[in-house]
């Protein structure tokens, strides 16, 4: 594997240190853009989406999620010309079927096979069974995210053009496997390469109609940055040990140090990630910037996250006292508790954390779809011109029948 | 010409599909067709210029400030229309999506055969999972049971006289021997329901409800027959598997699974062993031909299947007639056809069994 950069603009502007500053060219009129179709229009279609999911026992999801973009797309502009999202829900829900009885049903009953086999000859292996399916599971979804940016760019049209991933369901599936395998091995060491191969895997090839996108993306120009996100833990695990031989009450206040040195890590090397990648990355002569820092990153997750989930848990702290007292009450005067008022009361005090969960998800999708786009838009810079007349139409990708396996499913 | 009154005419963009290129065209809307005339006619667009309005559509909804029309004789082609005039005349003849292609109709074909073929596997799980219980060894399965069982007995803990589980184990040894099947373990566990069932691997398990409420070792006998029926028949194995590949077949379909874990599949077995019709018609026969070759008089049994049938007051709502539906025939089968005289336990075991959870 070379290590040197193959991009146009890859000398020079690899130090790993800028992920977290922001590197906006200042004056230049954003070329991706997105004029929202209004809260309004989004809420009403999530809205009727997920009625009708919850009425068709979730088989209309493919067809919301369609819908979804259709709106979303016609929103997004590259050179104030949108983009046309031309996916449609049956043929998701195709392929969907398609992985089910390929794919899913026959490792499932394996699965179930395996279980009844190995409970009998050995009762130990049940406990292996399960971690080997969760890794299997985290190589699958790998897969699936693959494929549903796959199908996502086959079915995008700007000007009329159309967009094509290189590679195939087939190459990726044994690439996710081992570079998966050898991330497992290596305690996690071999992350950069496995990232950069499968990036590289997706978008080395890639086309925009007759344009080719050529990405110089590898693992040694991540391993830096990865390796600095990665001692930020050992780091704030020493910070708490000696703060701690100093005085006790320093481990108390730098507790969460290590989690959120973590998080830290995580999002630097994201940043680090995407900026790398559009730095190495040109489609016909067309060059790109990501200009998000770990902040940005984190703040995105983060904001999502709480829109999401945030007022759930605040409910269900204040609610928590009353539950307390309620169970107390019962236990008073020495009384054992009935198990089945026991429940009740719990169901009862969860009843307004789901209920908050809900609506949240109903009345804030939207907002959180839209924070992720605008971000895109935001930070991703787009550099060279293009002539539109010299751009001819990619021919189509026949093996593309639908986003397949978990895809997922959201709208963007 | 009348059409000739309703022309209407605008400024409209057109990407032909080809290239990435715009191109200025004059939109002209007559006669329940659209032909477009390009500005520049030095560098021609590469699609075809007149569009049926019958077999186009609107790409992104007839709202917004501009109205995208695609068309079935240039399938990659997008007109852009901007100009009001045109786009109000135009807005109201074309569909709003796509007409059915051959694509379309291929892809309807395909959905309606996955999905039956998903909702066969579902149906016939019955018939399959059976077969494969029968080709699986006796055993298989007991580990998985006897994990079920443990986490049944946090709540529900086993009943420990000893004299009591000896006796109920040797009669349960003696009833599967009388059908050439392995001994099963039986397991009594201290809970007023009246109910018993088999579990995979040859475990049969009675409730303290239900001794208690037997009243006489016939009675009893005739339940632990029928459910050692289940044993030799392998009908637990054959419902675990059908339900794990019911589960997994509409899982696929709705993606959510219906199975709630280890736990969940535990309470399940418990509360709603639905065996089907056959397997119920076998286990009954077998528990015919256990009672005979032990000489077990079924008077006893079938009248404690008769108030249980009755909803005697006091026999609670979840019976062992709830988990084992669909024959109510059942008591006069067995008056009909059981020939036996004896107790099915002598006096000293049946009340060291009365005593097994005290």
């Amino acid at each position: 594997m070379t290590e040197q950069p193959t991009g146009p603009a890859g000398g020079g502007r690899s130090d790993s240190l800028r992920a977290w500053s922001a590197t906006r060219t200042p004056g230049a009129k954003p070329r991706l853009a997105y004029d929202s179709p209004g809260y309004l229009a989004l809420l009403k279609l999530h809205v009727v989406n997920t009625l009708l999911t919850v009425v068709t026992l979730s088989v209309w999801r493919f067809w919301a999620v369609t819908r979804v973009r259709r709106l979303l797309w016609a929103h997004i502009r590259f050179d104030d010309q949108p983009l046309e999202y031309t996916g449609n829900g049956l043929e998701i829900f195709v392929g969907f079927l398609k992985v089910v009885l390929f794919v899913l049903l026959p490792i499932g009953l394996a699965m179930a096979g395996l279980q009844l086999v190995l409970a009998d000859a050995a009762p130990s292996l049940p406990g292996t069974l399960s971690i080997m399916y969760f890794l299997g599971l985290l190589w699958l979804i790998a897969l699936g995210k693959y494929l549903s940016f796959r199908y996502r760019v086959s079915r995008t049209r700007w000007r009329g053009i159309r967009g094509r991933l290189s590679g195939s369901a087939g190459g990726y599936f044994w690439l996710a496997f081992w570079t998966f395998a050898v991330t497992v091995l290596t305690v996690g060491l071999f992350k950069p390469w496995m990232d950069a191969d499968r990036i590289h895997y997706a978008l080395n090839g890639a086309r925009a109609g007759s344009l080719r996108a050529t990405t110089g993306i590898t693992g040694g120009t991540l391993f830096p940055p990865f390796l600095l996100a990665l001692l930020l833990v050992p780091i704030a695990i020493g910070i708490l040990f000696v703060g701690s031989s100093v005085s006790p009450a320093v481990s108390i206040v730098a507790g969460p140090l290590i989690p959120i040195a973590a998080m830290a890590g995580y999002f630097w090397y994201r940043a680090a990630l995407f900026r790398l990648t559009a730095e190495r990355t040109q489609v016909g002569p067309l060059l790109f910037d990501f200009t998000a820092s770990g902040w940005a990153h984190a703040w995105l997750w983060i904001g999502n996250m709480l829109l999401l989930f945030g007022p759930a848990a605040l409910v269900g702290i204040v609610t928590l006292p009353f539950l307390f007292v309620s169970i107390a009450a019962m236990a008073a005067g020495g009384a054992t508790p009935d198990a089945a008022q026991l429940q009740a009361v719990l169901a009862l005090s969860n009843l307004p954390i789901y209920g908050t969960l809900g609506l949240c998800y109903l009345l804030l999708m939207p907002v959180v779809w839209q924070r992720r786009i605008r971000f895109v838009c935001r930070h991703l810079a787009v550099h060279g011109a293009v002539d539109p007349a010299v751009v001819r139409q990619a021919a189509e990708d026949p093996s593309v029948a639908g986003e397949g396996l978990v895809g997922d499913f959201d709208a963007f | 010409m009348p059409s000739d009154d309703t022309r209407t005419s605008g400024p409209a963009v057109l990407f032909d599909g080809v290239t990435a290129r715009d191109h200025a065209v004059v939109a002209t809307l007559s006669a329940g067709r659209m032909v477009l005339v390009p500005a520049d006619p030095g560098n021609p667009p590469d699609c075809p210029l007149t569009w049926q309005l019958e077999d186009s559509h609107a790409v992104d909804g007839k709202t917004g400030d501009r109205l995208t029309v695609a068309t079935r004789s240039a399938p990659n082609a997008r007109l852009v229309v901007r100009d009001p005039a045109l786009r109000t005349a135009l807005a109201p003849a074309l569909h709003d999506r796509p007409g059915r292609t051959d694509e379309h109709r291929r892809a309807v074909r395909w959905a309606a055969g996955l999905g039956v073929a998903v909702l066969l596997i579902a149906a016939t799980a019955g018939l399959a999972s059976g077969y494969a219980a029968r080709f699986l060894p006796a055993g298989w399965g007991g580990d998985l049971s006897d994990r079920m069982l443990q986490q049944l007995s946090a709540v529900q803990p086993p009943c420990s006289g000893r004299e009591g589980v000896l006796a109920l184990n040797r009669l349960a040894a003696l009833m599967a021997d009388a059908l050439h099947a392995p001994a099963p373990k039986v397991v009594t566990v201290r809970w007023d329901l009246v109910n018993a069932f088999a579990l995979p691997g040859g475990r049969v398990v009675l409730t303290s409800g239900l001794i208690e409420h037997a009243g006489t070792p016939q009675a009893v006998a005739a339940v632990l027959a029928h459910e050692i029926g289940h044993v030799a028949r392998r009908d637990p194995l054959a419902r675990m598997l059908r339900e794990h590949l019911v589960d997994v077949a509409l899982s696929a379909v709705f993606g959510v699974s219906f199975e709630l874990g280890p736990s969940g599949a535990a309470a399940g077995m418990l509360l709603d062993n639905s065996y089907t019709r056959d397997q119920e018609a076998g286990a009954d026969a077998a528990a015919v031909r256990i009672l005979n070759a032990l000489d077990i008089d079924p008077g006893p049994g079938a009248r404690f299947f008769d108030r249980l049938a009755a909803g005697e007051s006091g026999l609670g709502a979840v019976t062992w007639l709830r988990s084992h539906p669909l024959s109510a025939g059942r008591a006069e089968d067995l008056r009909r056809a059981g020939i036996g005289r004896g107790p099915g336990l002598s006096a000293e075991d049946w009340r060291a069994v009365q005593a097994i959870c005290l």
